[in-house]
């Protein structure tokens, strides 16, 4: 029933609250009405019948006083005239009946026993008695008693009235109300119309028309709004989708792998290319591990570029092995980016992965030339290293001072040669994992004064302090070692055109030696110091333009270095010079 | 309850007069009945009437010498009451006159009163005393038959053993007395 209610439309609400009210002001009304009649028409009778009463006791005294009953008797039957008048008597003054109305009304029908004075209601009737008195001198005393008929049947005849009163009020409050209530439901119900469109036809184009400016006018122009804002967003949907449609079809189509994954290493998504270049199909893949493909000895690769990420590291042509399908393995070089949502949290990993299987073999057929070159420049380099040696010790004996000086300067520019025809034989051993340190324990301080008198004796324009690290002793591959610094002392002399001073710093702490080699040259940019360590990286740069070089030194001291378990660092800032530094454990001092 | 409570009892025979009587008496406070002075029933009825006179019969303020002159019931000739009138008037008042008995053994005695009771007997006595207090505000009563006819006021008499009183209107218009409709309905008017 309630819910019935509920459930009605909000024209028969609305009806349904006038008509409440109006039947219940108008039943109040009546009630109120009726019950101020009842009491009102109680007090009337009341009055009419105390009238009576007096009149028919003063008239009565006569004949109470002089004992003449038949009188009273007559003077009582003038009562016919009012037909509610049931019952009348009149005592004399000991209580003893003296006339009774009607006449043959049973005396078991009156009071055996007079009461007090005046009118009152008892049941269905009223009940009076009036005292009879002549001049002051109480004669006997008249009963009378009268129905209340009149009384109720003009409550009934105004219950009937008010009873019409309602229900013609009522016909003409559901007429009214039903004009009435349009005004407030008519908007409601057109707006519903527009709601419906829109919601059955997908149309959100379509606007409700505001009418008024009340509450129902700004739930249109919130309505309105909603649609707008609807519009505007299918419209960004769909150009999103458009957006990633395309995406999803330039990553289906890179020549690179494209694989996603969870943060816990679940992929999630697989491209053609992946398919094509592992063997495994997107079915086979997602929501597998991606160690799947991590060949057994790499699999701790994967948490190491996983903490890189987190820490917010790019891991960008990270060169690795990945295994395939049929169990072999292919080179591949990956660039792996968080994936971030909205609020900025990690939710997984893209990874692409570029076949670099061709540029490997390039690689070795490069490195292979590089080392047969190498070995074959080096062969008829070192004959002729001795025999300029022997040469100029001939001239000097002969103190021959032209082809002292040109021997020296010959004996110099071999040895430049032998330097980077060694770099070259090291950068090819390193390519092909060849590379082993042939350690030994020196001291360090000679060792570093060696190197620096012979960079010295070089450069002419800049000055080369070293300072003093004298009893520390080393375990290292000192030949390589002592390239490092060549290199790292013929970088600052390149790379500080003006001259000026170089400082080759010692220091100890705890159980290590950082050693680091310091310019007041150009320094280096940041962007540039990130590649610094590169393979054939070379600055671009205008202020150094002029400055030769292959750019493998100093990827060949990153690898040395390394091979120390170590780690080259730089600092610079551009204009303002260069510091390189590593650390070397100390064997003791 | 009222001191005096006066109603006229039937005056009944035999066994049932004595019902009547007995009943008559208890009206009264046994108090003020006197018994060596009780007359007759028919007697304390008619004093009980010469009584109720007063409450529905009106004398001009002239019948009074002031307005707290007393107000006199007399007797004129032989008293059938004995003192029970004075019982039945005692301290009782019309208006602000007090009532009194007052008794005249001749004509010549009778003097300012407002009822005079004459009791039947010598009928030129009678119509003696009607002449004598004619035009002075007298209401005139008596038991004798045709007292009205005589010109006298009010007179007793008896229809089915009940105490009855006729009135002659010309009478009580020529004393200057004006009697009560409600008294005059239920009286016999010649």
């Amino acid at each position: 029933m309630v819910k019935n209610i509920i459930d009605t439309p909000i024209q028969h609400k609305l009806m349904r609250v006038i008509l409440v009210t109006c039947s219940v002001v108008l039943v109040l009304m009546c009630g109120a009405y009726l019950v101020f009649e009842y009491f009102s028409f109680k007090n009337t009778i009341k009055n009419n019948v105390a009238t009576l009463g007096v009149i028919i006791a003063s008239n009565s005294s006569a004949a109470l006083a002089f004992d003449t009953p038949g009188d009273a008797t007559e003077i009582l039957n003038a009562l016919k005239a009012d037909k509610h008048i049931v019952a009348a008597a009149l005592y004399d003054n000991n209580g003893k009946l003296f006339a009774k109305y009607p006449a043959d009304i049973s005396t078991d029908l009156l009071p055996k026993k007079l009461l007090a004075n005046g009118y009152r209601f008892e049941g269905q009737y009223l009940v009076g008695y009036q005292p009879v008195v002549q001049q002051s001198v109480t004669m006997g005393t008249l009963f009378i008693k009268s129905d209340l008929e009149v009384m109720y049947s003009q409550i009934s005849h105004l219950l009937s009235i008010g009873l019409l009163l309602t229900l013609s009020s009522l016909v003409i409050a559901y007429l009214l109300s039903n004009i009435l209530q349009k005004t407030i439901s008519q908007p409601i119900l057109d707006l519903e119309k527009v709601a419906n469109i829109v919601s059955k036809g997908h149309d959100y184009s379509i606007r409700a028309l505001k009418t008024s400016d009340d509450e129902i006018g700004s739930l249109t122009d919130a309505f309105n709004q909603m649609l707008t804002q609807i519009e505007q967003q299918n419209l960004a949907i769909l150009n999103t989708e458009e957006a990633s449609s395309k995406l999803a079809a330039i990553v289906e189509s890179s020549d690179d792998a494209i694989i996603s994954k969870t943060p816990g290493g679940i992929i999630t998504s697989w491209n053609k290319s992946a398919e094509r270049m592992l063997g495994y199909s997107a079915e086979e893949m997602i929501g597998q591990s991606i160690l799947k493909i991590i060949p057994p000895d790499r699999q701790d690769e994967e948490p190491q570029i996983i903490k890189r990420l987190l820490s917010g590291e790019r891991v960008e042509n990270f060169d690795t092995l990945r295994l395939k399908k049929d169990n072999t393995l292919l080179n591949v070089s990956l660039t792996i980016s968080p994936i971030k949502d909205a609020k900025g949290n990690i939710i997984g990993f893209s990874k692409i992965a570029r076949d670099i299987t061709e540029k490997k073999q390039e690689e070795m057929r490069k490195n292979d030339f590089i080392a047969i070159v190498s070995h074959e420049l080096k062969t008829p380099l070192t004959s002729i290293k001795s025999y300029i040696q022997v040469l100029l010790e001939i001239a000097k004996k002969d103190e021959a001072v032209f082809s002292i000086n040109a021997l020296t300067r010959a004996d110099i520019q071999i040895k430049k040669m032998t330097t980077l025809i060694q770099d070259f034989l090291n950068l090819a051993r390193l390519e092909d994992g060849k590379m082993l340190l042939n350690k030994e324990s020196f001291e360090l301080h000679p060792f570093i004064e060696e190197i620096v008198n012979e960079v010295q004796f070089l450069a002419t324009n800049h000055t080369i302090h070293f300072t003093d690290c004298k009893g520390v002793i080393i375990t290292a591959d000192k030949e390589k070692i002592g390239q490092v610094l060549t290199n790292l002392l013929s970088n600052a002399i390149k790379y500080s055109p003006k001259g000026g001073n170089i400082t080759i710093d010692c220091k100890t702490l705890d159980n290590k030696v950082r050693i680091a080699v310091i310019d007041e040259g150009v320094g280096i940019n940041k962007g540039d110091q990130k590649k610094l360590f590169d393979r054939f990286y070379r600055v671009k740069n205008e202020k150094v333009k002029t400055v030769s070089g292959f750019g493998i030194g100093l990827y060949l001291v990153s690898e040395i270095v390394r091979y120390h378990n170590s780690k080259i660092e730089v600092e610079s800032t551009e204009d303002n010079g260069s510091t390189f530094y590593f650390d070397l454990d100390i064997k003791s001092r | 309850m009222a001191k005096r409570i006066f109603k006229a009892g039937n005056i009944l025979t035999g066994s049932r007069l004595f019902v009547g009587m007995f009943a008559f008496a208890m009206l009264f406070n046994i108090q003020q009945i006197r018994a060596q002075n009780k007359p007759a029933l028919e007697y304390q009825v008619k004093a009980a009437f010469l009584y109720n006179f007063t409450r529905f019969v009106s004398w001009p303020s002239s019948a009074f010498n002031s307005s707290t002159a007393p107000f006199v019931i007399g007797i004129v000739g032989r008293d059938p009451f004995g003192s029970y009138l004075e019982d039945v008037i005692d301290q009782e008042k019309v208006d602000e006159h007090p009532i009194v008995v007052q008794r005249y053994r001749d004509v010549k005695d009778i003097n300012n009163c407002q009822i005079l009771y004459i009791p039947a007997g010598d009928d030129d006595k009678i119509k003696e005393v009607i002449s004598a207090v004619a035009h002075q505000n007298v209401l005139t009563v008596s038991d004798a038959d045709k007292f009205v006819n005589w010109g006298g006021v009010i007179s007793f008499f008896k229809e089915d053993n009940k105490l009855r009183v006729q009135i002659n209107i010309a009478a009580a218009k020529a004393a200057g007395v004006e009697i009560s409709s409600k008294l005059l309905k239920i009286s016999k008017i010649r």
